[in-house]
Order: structure tokens, then sequence, then C-alpha cells
């Protein structure tokens, strides 16, 4: 692609005028071959040539000879470096030496493993097949007994396969291979749930008499040997390093001008790149985003063009993704607009440009996305477009701090009682759980065990704990989310499904009045069957979203850590909160201006989970009030800054925490600010913020006072998920307590009586009319 | 109370165990034995109480009028009971195969019907037959050699089949298990043979979950002794869980039987009823109405606690239960026979 041409239609283009505020070009290089330590059978070797590979890269002969001396391996590289051959070929060269030998394939998604299957066929050596959920019954004994290589997910592994591993015992007796790819994927929640199912797998295949070795990738993370290690509780051996080409790529900065949104931008982006015929990928953060920009530039782009543009992401039916896929990869579609669903590493082809609307939360998904484009020595472009987010503008400010940043490392909690309680479960009921297999969990496992024995669900004898309940464990146990999912239907087309979403999301989304995009089309939700688990909609055509407001409580239920810092006192705890969605807003789809709201009744939800909260000295609160300043508007405006800068330190995204201020905490009798895992039970996310609570502070406040804004605005301490629609908050009260919190002196600038007051009321309805962000 | 509060109570009872002085933990160690004793250094970090460890001492198996069973795995219970009310021949007539000529590939119903209106009876009368002679002659072999499988591919119907068997060569049985996956042991088996012409009900009890290997040893040797079996949605439940359970302790599996799953002739019966589950065909065909029988869902409980507790009378209706089903499948074995024997689907009730 020549990219100077691409640049040159945009900073040409009318609405162009000096977004790019940084270029860093990063140089291709060429590849790195060598030589494996032994050879290959002659039938892999054969394969191999007649697919056009004559020799391997560096780290894919070094993948092999690893897992060739019975090394547990992790390969670490970017996308489309050939990393499929790092485990393809040990297994497959295992697999020819020993005929009953038989390998386990798991990926994070459905349409990976599609894809990869085609990848294992292709060697035509021998029978692979995917078992998965949209595997037919009739012919799932078959695969059980003549895959040699069986390609499935986390989901059907803990569902379908380990409660019925005595139907398994032919494959597990002889397991030689367990690959998991994509391992980046397994973090957090989901990654601490795929820990648990792997230490199941390795039980039941130890009961079958398998001791599997264990080949895994990850994208670039901070800590992939470590994040394996936890993973499988084994040791890992790490394979860095990619020889595999790379293009030349050019890495752009975007501001986006006073007086537009963001999405405006990424829209007039597309329409110039898609008369280009650049073939683009634009990503946004959010589903409702995705569907939004797609809307806009169908509606401005003449119809041959802007029907070879599409959107992908979470909640569209299987069939729908899978066929957008394919016209990707035919090249009959031009551009999609993407959320990060399309992150993991599914083929769509090559593509030459790459937007990226909105920091996605952490530096690894970032090159994530980035990798999306230039590979094989082909030039390219990426276009990272910073949205009103304290973390986006600081690395617009930081460009340098972007490119050394070491990427995060990636989180799990296996000692999560909530999570193993319900994996507990799961274990017991496929194998009585015997002392020595105490061993492979947190030794959180005996009490949780002993809690399971008191509601009579194991009993204990002989030393083993045997599952005595009569229901199918692994049902009640929800992967993804620790919730339920709810349909959308269409009750204008006969109740047809229309995609899904979790639980935690249909309240907040799918309440009654809501507005549902979909494909770009406009759905206003009638009716939220919080029973029947399903959201009710019917097509509309308005010009409006809508957002919801929450009321939240916070109780402390038990302080694991307390410490001062400055005469403040942090602690960290488990908590019970409280939210109940009390109605919402509606802002026009352009403008952003707020059109009215209703109020809503719906039941409360109750998280119990993990959170950090600090309290400010009467002093400090003292000096803020003294100033004239909004102490409760200061509280709020801290939290809202440090949960947005949070995913600086923990491998989390902004939406895995959540936050509460409070100017008297019944519990604590002082204002105090809380930071908390939005997930039951809590994932590590607000312990991190407490250790690293000086850093947090010190980062939240150079956000806050490098802002040019006046009195706060979606770059610094407003927040796109405030239940209180961003009320109040007091810009410089912030800054006063963030200097007093780091023990640093400040004077603040005092408000100057009513003609001050007006000011901030004006900046603030200003704010308001320009402020379409989300 | 929350989960939290529930580990945290547990914490401080650990911790208020450990401070009091251990002057009576001493002789404990003696009784637990040197396995498990090892199990625990497995887990340095928190060894479970001792307590729960050692093994209460088997109910004697005469408190559930049974008898010990000593095997190479360990044992378990057997209890058997010759049968007062002499039960129905409960199988087919040996030569009925015989007249069905549709066994020969290419005979179909017509011209079945036009054979036998020539005046031919069995497959007998065919040996010598032109066309169908050499095709006679290897079904008659078939049916010598006793190939109840091949035959069942010709198309030969379960009725006809057992009538191949002789009476004590075919078992009755039906399971009792603690769940619905084969992940959970099964505890109890009920057989019913007929031995020296007689109905002999033999039921397989483990007191505890560690007795099912032993019984399941010497379940293979009963059905390595005869080459039938009749079930009740067996195909669906028991036989794949028996097999799962074999599969579980490591132990090789039976030989396969013929197996004739009496559910598949139950929803096929002309008369209207309301289910199909075992009691109601009873109440419906039988004519027999169970008193104080245990439902099904609870067995799993009462067994488990019974293992909690070691109280013989909470299993006593659990095997009573598993006898009923068990005579009931006899009973039923014998009306679905009549049923292609008379073919005009009258009820039998036998009182």
């Amino acid at each position: 692609m020549d990219v100077e041409r691409i640049l040159r239609a945009i900073t040409t283009h009318p609405c162009y005028q000096g977004q790019i505020t940084y270029r860093r070009h990063l140089p291709g290089r060429s590849a790195a071959y060598a030589e494996p330590a032994g050879p290959l059978p002659p039938e892999l070797q054969a394969s191999l040539e007649r697919a056009g590979v004559r020799r391997l890269y560096t780290h894919q002969a070094a993948a092999l000879d690893a897992a060739r001396r019975g090394e547990n391996i992790v390969v670490v590289t970017p996308t489309a470096s050939g990393k499929t051959l790092c485990y393809n070929l040990p297994v497959l060269a295992e697999l020819l030496t020993d005929p009953l030998a038989r390998a386990l394939y798991i990926f994070p998604t459905k349409a990976l493993t599609q894809d990869q299957l085609k990848a294992v066929q292709r060697f035509g050596l021998v029978p692979a097949a995917v078992y998965d959920g949209d595997t037919p019954d009739t012919v799932k004994a078959e695969i059980r007994e003549t895959a040699r290589i069986v390609l499935t997910n986390p989901d059907m592994l803990h569902l379908g396969v380990l409660p019925n591993h005595l139907k398994w015992h032919d494959f597990l007796a002889h397991l030689k291979f367990v690959v998991i790819d994509e391992i980046h994927a397994y973090r957090g929640v989901f990654g601490t749930q795929v820990a648990h199912i792997l230490r199941r797998l390795r039980r039941l295949a130890a009961h079958h008499g398998a001791n599997p070795q264990f080949i895994l990738t990850s994208a670039t993370i901070a800590n992939p040997a470590e994040h394996a290690e936890r993973l499988t509780g084994l040791p890992v051996t790490l394979i860095e390093g990619s020889g595999a080409p790379q293009g030349a790529r050019d890495f752009l900065f975007w501001r986006v001008p006073q007086h537009t949104t963001y999405l405006r931008e990424v829209v007039w982006l597309l329409e110039v790149l898609l008369q280009e015929q650049a073939r683009t990928i634009a990503f946004a953060r959010a589903r409702q985003v995705v569907e939004r920009i797609l809307r806009q530039v169908r509606r401005e782009l003449a119809p041959p063009l802007a029907a070879r543009l599409t959107a992908y992401r979470g909640g569209y039916l299987a069939v729908e993704r899978r066929e957008i896929e394919l016209e990707l990869f035919s090249g009959r579609l031009l551009g999609v607009v993407a959320t990060n669903a399309l992150e993991l590493g599914i083929d769509v082809g090559e593509m030459e440009v790459c937007l990226i609307a909105g920091y996605p939360g952490t530096i690894a998904s970032t090159w994530q996305q980035a990798g999306r484009v230039g590979r094989r020595e082909r030039d390219s472009l990426i276009i990272f477009i910073a949205v009103a987010n304290p973390l986006d503008q600081y690395f617009l400010r930081h460009p340098e701090a972007f490119f050394e940043k070491p990427t995060e490392s990636a989180l799990i909690d296996t000692a999560n009682p909530y999570l193993l309680l319900g994996q507990a479960r799961c274990a017991a009921q496929e194998l009585p759980l015997t002392p020595a297999d105490l061993a492979l969990w947190d030794p959180v496992l005996v009490d949780l065990l002993t809690i399971l024995e008191e509601d009579g669900q194991v009993t204990r004898a002989d030393g083993r704990w045997f599952y005595t309940g009569q229901d199918y464990p692994a049902e009640k146990v929800n992967l993804r989310t620790t919730g339920r999912t709810f349909q959308l239907r269409d009750r204008g087309e006969k109740n047809r499904l229309v995609g899904t979403m979790d639980g935690h999301t249909a309240f907040s989304e799918a309440y009654p009045g809501a507005i549902y995009l979909h494909q770009g089309e406009t759905y206003r939700v009638e009716e939220l069957d919080i029973p029947g688990e399903t959201a009710y909609l019917r097509r509309v055509d308005v010009d409006y979203y809508t957002m919801v407001g929450r009321e939240k409580s916070t109780e402390i239920l038990e302080t694991l850590a307390e410490k001062e810092l400055y005469g403040h006192r942090f602690a960290v705890g488990r908590l019970r909160v409280r939210t109940r969605v009390t109605g919402y807003i509606k802002k026009h789809e352009l403008t952003g201006q707020v059109l009215g709201g209703e109020s809503l009744s719906l039941p409360e939800e109750v998280l119990e989970t993990v959170g950090m909260w600090f309290s400010p000295s009467a002093e400090l609160t003292a000096r803020v009030r003294a100033a004239g300043l909004d102490l409760m508007g200061g509280l709020h405006a801290v939290e809202h800054a440090a949960i947005a800068l949070l995913p600086l330190y923990a491998m989390c995204d902004r939406g895995d925490v959540g936050g509460l201020s409070t100017i008297l905490h019944p519990q604590t009798g002082e204002p105090t600010v809380f930071i908390h895992d939005a997930y039951e039970g809590g994932v590590g996310f607000a312990e991190k913020g407490y250790e690293k609570a000086e850093e947090l502070l010190a980062a939240t406040l150079e956000a806050v006072a490098a802002c040019p804004c006046e009195n706060g605005c979606p770059s610094c301490i407003h927040s796109p998920k405030c239940s209180n629609f961003n009320r109040p908050l007091d810009k410089e009260a912030a800054i006063c307590l963030l200097h007093g919190l780091l023990g640093r002196t400040y004077e603040p600038a005092a408000p100057a009586g009513i003609k001050a007051l007006k000011r901030a009321n004006l900046t603030r309805l200003l704010g308001r009319l320009k402020g379409a962000t989300v | 109370m929350s989960l939290f509060e529930r580990l945290a109570r547990l914490r401080a009872e650990r911790a208020e165990a450990t401070r009091t002085p251990e002057a009576d933990s001493a002789p404990s160690v003696a009784c637990s034995a040197p396995e498990s004793f090892k199990a625990q250094m497995a887990t340095p970090e928190r060894v479970p109480d001792e307590g729960t460890f050692a093994r209460r001492p088997p109910v004697p198996a005469a408190r559930f009028g049974a008898s010990e069973v000593q095997t190479a795995c360990g044992s378990f219970c057997r209890r058997t009971r010759p049968l007062a009310a002499a039960l129905p021949a409960f199988l087919g007539r040996p030569e009925r195969i015989l007249a069905n000529l549709k066994l020969i590939w290419g005979i179909g119903p017509v011209t079945e019907a036009a054979l036998k209106a020539q005046g031919v009876r069995s497959l007998s009368d065919l040996t010598e037959h032109p066309r169908w002679g050499e095709e006679a002659r290897r079904v008659l072999a078939l049916v010598d050699a006793r190939r109840a499988a091949e035959l069942r591919r010709r198309g030969a119907s379960d009725q006809e089949l057992l009538g191949l068997f002789q009476p004590h060569e075919v078992a009755c049985l039906d399971i009792e298990t603690t769940g619905l996956w084969g992940n959970q042991p099964l505890f109890l088996v009920g057989l019913l043979r007929l031995e020296g012409g007689r109905p002999v009900l033999e039921q397989l009890l483990a007191r505890h979950y560690s007795e099912e290997k032993a019984l399941l040893t010497y379940l293979a040797e009963v059905l390595a002794g005869v080459r039938a079996v009749i079930t009740f949605n067996g195909k669906r439940f028991d036989l794949p869980y028996i097999e799962q359970r074999f599969i579980y302790h490591g132990l090789p599996q039976p030989k396969e039987l013929f197996h004739v799953d009496l559910y598949f002739h139950a929803r096929r019966l002309p008369q209207a009823l309301p289910n199909h589950r075992l009691v109601t065909l009873e109440a419906y065909l039988l004519g027999t109405e169970r008193e104080g029988d245990v439902p099904g869902y609870l067995v799993p409980t009462i067994y488990h606690r019974f293992v909690r507790t070691g109280e013989p009378e909470l299993l006593l209706p659990v095997l009573e239960h598993n006898a009923q089903d068990v005579l009931s499948l006899a009973r039923l074995l014998y009306l679905v026979g009549q049923e292609g024997e008379g073919g005009c689907g009258d009820v039998v009730r036998s009182g």
C-alpha cells in the first residue's frame, strides 16, 4: 500500500486541520531462520514443503526443540508470525510417531477454532475435529473415538468434556499434548475460570493415566511465562523473539479538534479510506459506538461504497459473524468497524489501515489491534484517535510514553473463593477430591469444601470428598461473566432472536426505554423480563441514544489490610455493593445534547467483591472546605480520574472496576472514596490499586492537573459510566485533595464569588453541549 | 451469611482450635490409616482434621438380611431372596422365531404371506427350497448358534429372540445410583434370575462408596454367567452407567450381552397411558400399587445420609424399592412377550 498517497488524501481533506500530532515510523524486519535440532518425520516434512515452508523461523525451531525435550512451553510472538506451526509441528511429529497419542487444542472463541481446524487439516496427516457447542450430537461419539486432535474452547471443555470424562477415557488416557492458544485472552475472571478448568483437566488426565505436556501461545504481555505457569500450575519455558518478517508501519496519533467529536473524525476518516480503496479495520471500545459509527458512515457515503463497510462485535449471532469474516477475507467487504471481539487472531486477511478509536485499555491490546495490519513486509498505517479520556489524553501528550511503556501483566486470581467454590463442585462431581488433589489448588479449597459439606453438597468419606448433589454443577458456572445471559428478541418480527447480552449489561443497557443498536439499526427495549432472561425490543427510528443512572451503596464486610500515607487512611477489603438502576437520560446521537430522561424501578443488584478505599485526613478536608471548594465534588472527581488511570497498573478495563465516593461513610465515619472490582468475589484489580496507591494517585494528579479544561471535562474527571451523570464534580477540589493525599502542599485557587460560579455553570453547560462521549 | 463471612468464621475457628492445648489429639494418630496419613503429608498447608478420616466399621451385612461377600477388591453385601409366588415363565417359546420367514434376506411380508399360504410354517420347511434354501439354512445356523445380535439385524423381534435363551441365562437388572451422570458411584444392583426353575432376587449393595469396586467385580462375574439382560430404560441409563463405573475403576468391561430394554416396548403398547414410567405401567398394566415407596429422586440423598450415619433402617426402603422395580421388570417382560404372541393386544391382568 502507498502510505504517502493515503496520507495525502487525509491531509488534503477539508476536515483536516492538523489533527496528526505525532508520527512514528516502525521499520519492518526481514525473516530469520533456524534449523531444528532433530529432523521431522518425513511425511510431516513433505507436507510442510507442499505448503511452501522450506525453512523454519527461529522461534518455530526453538519451540519445536523445547517441546521435543518434553518441556511445557509458551510462545510469545506477534500476530501472523507463523505461530500455529509452533504447536502443530511438535504435536504432529509426536502423533505420527505414537499412533495412539492424542492432542487437545483449546481456543478462546469458536471462530478461531474453525480457523485452526482448517490449518490442521491442511497437513492432511491425522484426523482432527472440532468439538464444541455447534457439534451435532450424532457425530460426538465418533469424534471421541477417532479424532487424534480435538479442537475445542474452554466453555465446552468445562461443560461437555470434563463432566463426561468417563466417555473420554480413550482420549484422556492417551492425551500427550494440550495446546492453549492466545492465553492473553485468559485473564481476569475468565482467565481464573480457565486456570481451574485446566487443573480439573490435569487431574482427570492423571486418573485415566496420562500426564500431558502443555504448549501455549500468547500475544505480547509483560508476564507470559508467569501467566502460563499460573494458568497451568506447571513450570513453563518461555520462547520469544519472532523470526517472521514484518512490514514497515507508520503509527499516527490523532487529536480530535475542539467543537467536534471523535466519532465525527472516525466517520470522515473511514469515508476517505474507503474512497481510496484502502482495506481498513476500525476498532472502537463499545458495542454501541461501533453501531453508531456504522450508522453515520452509511448515512453519508454513496450506497455502493457504504455497503462495503460492516460492523462486527460480540452479541451478534454466530452465523452473522461467520459471514462477515468470510466476506472480509474474500475482499468483498472493504472495511469493518469492530470491538475487540475481532482482536483475537481471527484471520480476516490482509488489512492496510487500522484505526484505533480510543485507547483499548491496555498497551497489549493496542499492539494486538495494530498487529492486524502490515503482515509480511507490506507497508501499512495505524491511526490512534485519542478520545476524551484521561489515558488517551495522557498518551496524546506523551506519545513516546506509549512506545516505551512495557505491556501490562495478565492477572488471574486462583484464590478467589467465589470462583473456586463453583469449580470445586464441578471437580468433586467429576471425581471425588482427595487430599493429594488439594495441592493443585489454593489452600482456601479446604475451607470451601467444609462449607460445601455444611451445605450438604459434598460428603467426606475415607478422606475423600464425594459430590452428593444431583445436579450438573458445570451448568451453574458461567465462565465468561459471573452472571446470566439475556436474549434480545424483536417483538416486531415474531420475537426473532437479535442478539445476546450478559446479565449485568442487560441491567445497564436493556432496561425498558433503552435504545439498543444492532448492525446500525435502532431498537427500543419495551420490556425486560428478568426471570425469563429476555429483553423484548421493537425497531424504531430515533436519533438519540440512552445512558443509565444508578444509585449505589457500599458496605465494608472485612478489612484485609490498612496503611497510612501522609496521614490519610488507605485500606483494602471485602465489600458489599448494592446498585439500583434509577433512570436514564436520552442524548442526541450527533451532538450529545441531553434531550430528557425517565425514571425506572428495577430490582437491586448485589455484588460482593474486593475494593480499596481511602479517607483524606480531617485536616485536608477542612482545608478544601475552607477554600470554598466542593468536597463531595472533589472526592467524586478523584474517584473518576483514579479509576480511569488504574489500567496503567492492573490489566483491567475501566469497566472492570467501579467506584463510589461519599462525604460520610457510616462505617469509616469519614469522607471516603471506594474503588472496587466489578466482579463477584473480586479479581485483584482494586488490590493492585491499594498496593500501588501512591503511584496511582500521582498519575491521577498529573492527568487532572495537566488537562487544559477549566472545570473538568471528559478527558479528566468525567466518567462515561457515572451513575450520577457526572454530578457533582469539582476539579479544583480534586487537585487540592490529590496534592494533600500525596503529602504535597498546594494553594487552591478559591472561587471568586458569584462571578466564578456563573462562569463555572457556563462552562459546564458548554461542556454538556459538546461533550458527546462514551 | 456471605461466603466471605463464612470463610472468616472458619479461619477464626481454626485459630481458636490451634490455641487450645493439644493434649487429646495424640491418640487419634494411631487410628488413621497409613495411606491417608501420607495423603495428609502431601498437603502441608492445612491438614483436614483426623476424626472424619477414620472410617466407621461397615454395618454388618446381617442388618440387611444379607451376607458379606469378599472379593480381591474388598467386601460388599449380597442379599438373596427366593420368591414365593412363582412368576409366569417369562420367556417366549423357542420355536417362535422359526416362524418368522422374513429373517431371510429377500423375503418381505408379501412373499411370507404367499409362502405361508402354500403351507410353509417354519424356516425348517424352506431348507430345500430352490430359491430360499441356502439363506434358510444360514438363518437356522444362526438360530442354533443363538447369534441374537445378527438375527436382530435381520429384523427378529425381541420376543422372538428371547425364546433363544434358557430361563437361567436371562437376568432382569436395575441399579440405584448417587447421581444421574456416571461420575458418581452406584451402590445397589438388583438382579432377578431363575435358579433351578425358581425366581431368585439378588441384590448387591455397597455400604460405602469404597465398596463399589468390589460390587462391580462380583457383578462382572454374574454377568459373565448370563447371556441376556432385561432392563427398563437400560439403554439410556443403567448399562452406560455401569460401563462408566467399570471405566472409572479401571476394570475390564464385561462382554456385550443381548439386551432388551422394556421401556421401548412399553412405549409401543397400544393402551392409553399417561406416561411410560415404570410405576405407571405397574398401576395400569399389572394392577399393582406400591405402598410407602421411596420416590426415586430421594434415593441418592438417603444413601448419602446412610453413608454418613450408618443407620441400616435408612436403606431398607431403598432395597425394597429396588426389589419392586426388578420384580415389575419380570412381570412386564411376561406382558410384552404375550403382546407379540397373541397379537390382539389384550391386557393381561395378573392381579
